[in-house]
């Protein structure tokens, strides 16, 4: 018997070979898990800190956890790889806020935000990768440099304003158009990904 | 996409960019976002999509790669970790009784004692060697096989990201499974879920056949209900349409001799 696969498959049967392996044997385990997200990780914590040594650190962080907490993962809330990266990323803004002397994420977080963010479904960052790369690139600049400042770098709108020497509200409005077009030409993936969530 | 967005609403105008810089990870939002979040349920819409949307960004930097090093310096720490969570308190020191200092000083019995010492330093020493070479094979056993698993484990990661991985879903009655192929790898890998139990003095052996004719492609002992078995296809015969798994006595058998506990056949011509 033979069942056509798509990558979507491919991954979850991937990722579950990698969590059992945690699981049982943690050396192999973890082996494969970076072999499998060890360059991403590391990809999206150099991109917020744009240091190697911190990268390091937070990559080494991030496989650890995700090895001692496995037990909380939940397979049908996100995919492996969403839910390291999302460790990876607030790990790497956690570094970069101490750093300059600001409160960690969690502690600023407001109680609405983080209902919010439990009921979305995220988006598979690794599978989608190209599609979502080429529509962020595919902004106008301007537009981009402003969300990737808020989101990489960690900057509030009016840090930014300052940075690229513009008024708060030229920021706001590049930003407004910027994920708006995002959402656009990326909305049907958002709601793929709740159909099959439904599914 | 929500599109019910009231844009005569000056509130909903104006939260946009709130909403745009909440998602992607600014936390200094006005009280007045909240309260109004609290009210708009088409606001609240597009605020978990911006948050989709964000954590789809996660994927988007350049791809660097890792130093070299990072790899083995975090499986060692987990190898750490791990392996010290394992290891038995030492044993409690065993109380040594003291002489009675009045017997010490008699000559026969110094000379006694100082005999019953130097063999009880002996044996102990002769006990250390012991278990310093238990250990150090128990070590050496132990590094051969951290250094297999590494090689498995890199050959299983080059299968399951080959451009040309094929897989098939293997059913049996309980056990159930899949059989993992990459021509470009020149590897497969079968991996199977609710085992029976085995005896000690038994294993797990894959036939692959056709014609009613088995060939032997290895045999494993599986944790759980769950085992796998990494193969070579240049060890696999040439033509097999069925994969079958047996119990059979420990080192395997010839043919299969023992109960089938899991059997399917593959479709030849999907198999590109």
């Amino acid at each position: 018997m033979i069942v056509a696969v798509s990558s979507r498959t491919q991954s979850h049967e991937q990722d579950e070979q990698i969590v059992a392996m945690l699981r049982d044997q943690p050396s192999e385990g973890v082996a494969l898990l970076y072999d499998t997200y060890g360059r991403i990780v590391y990809s999206v914590a150099f991109r917020v800190v744009q240091d190697h040594g911190a990268a390091e650190e937070i990559t080494q962080d991030v496989i650890m956890r995700c090895w001692r907490t496995i037990h909380t993962y939940q397979p049908g809330r996100s995919s492996l790889a969403s839910w390291l990266l999302s460790i990876a990323h607030n790990r790497a803004i956690d570094e970069l806020r101490s750093r300059r002397g600001k409160h960690t994420r969690s502690e600023m977080s407001g109680d609405i935000l983080d209902v919010l963010a439990d009921e979305a479904n995220p988006l598979d960052n690794v599978l989608l990768r190209g599609t979502i790369r080429d529509e962020l690139l595919s902004l106008p600049l301007a537009q981009r440099e402003v969300v990737e400042l808020v989101f990489w770098g960690d900057l509030t709108r009016r840090e930014v304003a300052e940075r690229l020497h513009v008024p708060l509200g030229t920021v706001h409005t590049r930003l407004r158009l910027g994920m708006e077009k995002l959402r656009q030409t990326l909305g049907h993936l958002i709601h793929n990904e709740q159909i099959e969530e439904a599914e | 996409m929500q599109d019910n967005i009231t844009n005569h609403d000056p509130n909903c105008e104006q939260i946009q960019p709130d909403l745009a810089a909440l998602a992607l990870g600014e936390t200094e939002a006005a009280p007045e976002v909240a309260t109004h979040l609290r009210t708009c349920p088409a606001c609240r819409a597009t605020l978990r999509e911006y948050i989709a949307l964000a954590s789809g960004l996660r994927g988007t930097p350049d791809l660097i790669e890792p130093p070299q090093h990072l790899r083995q310096r975090i499986i060692a720490a987990v190898e750490a970790e791990s392996g010290t969570k394992a290891v038995p308190p030492a044993p409690a020191p065993t109380p040594v009784r003291q002489p009675r200092p009045s017997l010490l000083h008699r000559p026969t019995v110094r000379w006694v004692a100082a005999a019953a010492l130097l063999l009880a330093l002996l044996l102990w020493n002769m006990s250390i060697q012991r278990q310093l070479g238990e250990q150090r094979e128990l070590l050496a056993a132990a590094q051969s096989q951290v250094a297999a698993s590494r090689d498995n484990w890199s050959v299983m990661t080059r299968l399951l990201n080959a451009p040309d991985l094929h897989w098939y879903n293997l059913g049996g009655t309980t056990t159930n499974g899949h059989f993992w192929l990459s021509e470009n790898e020149g590897a497969a890998c079968l991996t199977t879920k609710q085992l029976p139990p085995l005896a000690d003095n038994q294993v797990f052996q894959v036939w692959f056949g056709e014609n009613g004719s088995y060939t032997s492609g290895g045999t494993f002992r599986g944790r759980d209900g769950m085992g796998w078995l990494l193969l070579q296809l240049k060890s696999l015969p040439k033509q097999y349409d069925t994969v079958r798994v047996t119990m059979e006595p420990r080192g395997g058998s010839a043919t299969p001799t023992g109960p089938v506990v899991l059997e399917d056949k593959l479709a030849n011509q999907q198999r590109v």
